[in-house]
C-alpha cells in the first residue's frame, strides 16, 4: 500500500503545534493517521466496534502521551506502536472473533477478482488464527505497507524478529487457508478458536442486547 | 513439522525470498537450501499463499473518531484504573431505565460498552468532576425553569467550560429528569405537531432551524447516543443543560412501524453521552 500523499504541514510541525497548545494540530494528526490505525487494528481484531474502541483508545493514549514524545521515531511509527497495543489489550480480554455477518465490512468481491484465492471475509477469519504477535507484524508489513525498520522500531524488536515473525506468520495464514478450503466432513468441528468467548455466528457478542 | 531447532533454516531470509527481494547472493543460498529441505519448500509456499491472500484485502473507511477522541481528550479525565470504575459505575445512575426496564439496561450497558471503556472512564471521570466542582446542589435543583445565573456550567478545571456553555437562548432552563418527563408527555401529545419540523427553542420556524446548524458529526453523534430507532426524525431540539451539564435535549419521533414511540433524551455536548432518556409510546 502506498503511503498516503500528506498534504499540509509535516507531522512532527503538527506535533510541535500541538505541544504549544494547538489542539487543531492534534485533530488534523488524527485525521491523517486514522485510517491506517483503523485498518490495523480491524484486521488485528475482527470486529468493526472493538477496532474503533482500539482506535480511540490509540488516539486517547497519542494525546496523553504527544508531549513525550521525542521524535527518535518518525510519528507513524509511533502510532502504530500505540495502536497494537491498544489491540493487544483488547485481545487479551476478547479472543479474536469475526463479526457477525450482519456487521461485515468487507465489500464483496469485485467480478474481476472471482480469480483470487478466497474472498476477504476468509482472508480476515484466516488472519485471526495467526498468533497476535506475529499477526501484528503481518499485518504491518503485508497490509499497511510498512518496511521493516519501522516494524521493528514500532515493536521495539530486533530487524531479524520481524524478519522470521512475517514468515512464520505467512506460514501460518496459508496453512489457516488451506485447511479452511478444505471440503469439511459431515460433523467435524470448526476450528475452535474461532468460537472461542461467543455464541454461534450471528449472535451478538455483547449477550441479550437487540441490535438496533 | 521437523524440529526446526535442529536443522538450520534461513527464516529471516525466508521472507524476503518469498517477496523475491533478495541480493543474489542470500538468493542462491535459500535456494540451495529450499531444493534440499521439504519442509522450507512446503511452508515457503504456504508463504506465498497468505501473502497473495493478503494483497487482496481491502483498505476500510475508518469511522470517524475525531470528534470523540478530542471530547474525551479535552474532558482531561485520567482513567486511572478501578477507582475511576467506581465512578463509571456511579455516574451510569443517571441514565434513564425506559419503560421497557429490562431491555433497557441492558442498552445502557451497551452504550458505555460501545464508547469503549477508555472513553466511558475519562468522559466519566469528566462528569464525576464537573459535579464535584459544581456542588451537590446541582443534583438536587428541581422544577421546571431553574437555571443557574448565566445558562453556564462549570468545567472539571473550575472554570467555564469553554465549548459548549453558549446556549443561544438565555431563558433555555436548566432540565432535569422531572422537567424531561413533562415535556416529554406535552411533546408526544401535542396536537397539530408537525411531524418534519422540530420544535422547541432550538429550532425556528419552517425549517430544521438550529437542526441543520448542528455540525454534521454533532447530528450524527447525537443521533448513535440517542439510539434512535431506524426511520426515526429529529424532532425537538433544545440546547441548554441537563442537571447542569451543557446537553442537547432532543427529541426523535419514530412513527411508523408496530409501536410508534416519542423518544426524548438528554446527551451530554461534550462527549456526547446519552444522560437521560424517556420513551413515551405516541
Amino acid at each position: 500500500m502506498a503511503p498516503d500523499r500528506e498534504e499540509g504541514p509535516p507531522d512532527t510541525e503538527l506535533v510541535r503545534r500541538f505541544c504549544e497548545g494547538d489542539e487543531g494540530a492534534f485533530a488534523t494528526l488524527v485525521r491523517r493517521h486514522e485510517r491506517r490505525v483503523y485498518n490495523l487494528a480491524y484486521r488485528m481484531i475482527g470486529r468493526p466496534e472493538d477496532a474503533r474502541d482500539a482506535t480511540q483508545e490509540a488516539f486517547l493514549s497519542c494525546y496523553r502521551h504527544l508531549g513525550a514524545f521525542r521524535g527518535d521515531s518518525s510519528f507513524t511509527t509511533w502510532i502504530h506502536r500505540i495502536t497494537v497495543n491498544a489491540c493487544y489489550d483488547i485481545l487479551r480480554k476478547k479472543a479474536p472473533v469475526l463479526a457477525s455477518a450482519e456487521e461485515q465490512l468487507e465489500p464483496p468481491p469485485a467480478p474481476d477478482h472471482a480469480d483470487a484465492a478466497a474472498d476477504a471475509v476468509d482472508v480476515q477469519r484466516a488472519l485471526l488464527d495467526v498468533p497476535a504477535e506475529f499477526r501484528s507484524v503481518l499485518v504491518m508489513h503485508d497490509v499497511q505497507g510498512l518496511p521493516y525498520e519501522e516494524i521493528a522500531q514500532a515493536l521495539g524488536v530486533p530487524l531479524g524478529t520481524v524478519k522470521s515473525r512475517l514468515h512464520r506468520a505467512r506460514v501460518a495464514l496459508g496453512r489457516s487457508l488451506s485447511r479452511r478450503g478444505e471440503p469439511r466432513e459431515p460433523g467435524a468441528p470448526s476450528n475452535p478458536r474461532t468460537l472461542r468467548g461467543t455464541g454461534a455466528p450471528g449472535q451478538p457478542m455483547h449477550g441479550a442486547v437487540e441490535a438496533t | 513439522m521437523s524440529d526446526r531447532r535442529a536443522v538450520w533454516h534461513p527464516d529471516e531470509l525466508l521472507a524476503a525470498f518469498v517477496e523475491g527481494d533478495l541480493a543474489e547472493g542470500d538468493r542462491a543460498l535459500v535456494e540451495r537450501h529450499v531444493a534440499l529441505c521439504s519442509t522450507c519448500r512446503e511452508e515457503v509456499e504456504f508463504a506465498r499463499a497468505g501473502r497473495l491472500a493478503l494483497t487482496g484485502l481491502p483498505q476500510l473507511k475508518p469511522p470517524g473518531v475525531v470528534p470523540a477522541v478530542l471530547a474525551l481528550a479535552s474532558g482531561r479525565g485520567e482513567a486511572s484504573g478501578t477507582g475511576s470504575r467506581e465512578k463509571a459505575a456511579a455516574v451510569s445512575a443517571p441514565v434513564a431505565t425506559f419503560p421497557a426496564a429490562r431491555r433497557r439496561r441492558g442498552r445502557d450497558a451497551k452504550v458505555w460498552q460501545r464508547a469503549g471503556w477508555a472513553a466511558g472512564l475519562a468522559a466519566a471521570a469528566c462528569l464525576a468532576a464537573v459535579l464535584l466542582v459544581s456542588g451537590p446542589d446541582v443534583l438536587t435543583r428541581g422544577g421546571d425553569g431553574a437555571a443557574d445565573t448565566a445558562g453556564r456550567a462549570v468545567g472539571p478545571e473550575g472554570g467555564a467550560v469553554s465549548e459548549g456553555d453558549e446556549s443561544p437562548l438565555d431563558d433555555a432552563p436548566d432540565r432535569t429528569r422531572q422537567s424531561l418527563s413533562s415535556l416529554a408527555g406535552r411533546l408526544a401529545s401535542e396536537p397539530g405537531r408537525s411531524p418534519t419540523q422540530p420544535t422547541g427553542p432550538g429550532a425556528t420556524d419552517n425549517s430544521f432551524g438550529t437542526a441543520q446548524e448542528l455540525a454534521g458529526g454533532e447530528r450524527e453523534c447525537l443521533g448513535r447516543a440517542a439510539e434512535a430507532p431506524a426511520g426515526a426524525r429529529l424532532s425537538y431540539l433544545e440546547i441548554g443543560s441537563f442537571e447542569g451539564t451543557p446537553a442537547f435535549i432532543a427529541g426523535y419521533l419514530s412513527d411508523r412501524g408496530t409501536a410508534p414511540l416519542f423518544r426524548l433524551v438528554a446527551v451530554s455536548r461534550v462527549g456526547c453521552r446519552l444522560l437521560y432518556g424517556i420513551d413515551v409510546p405516541v
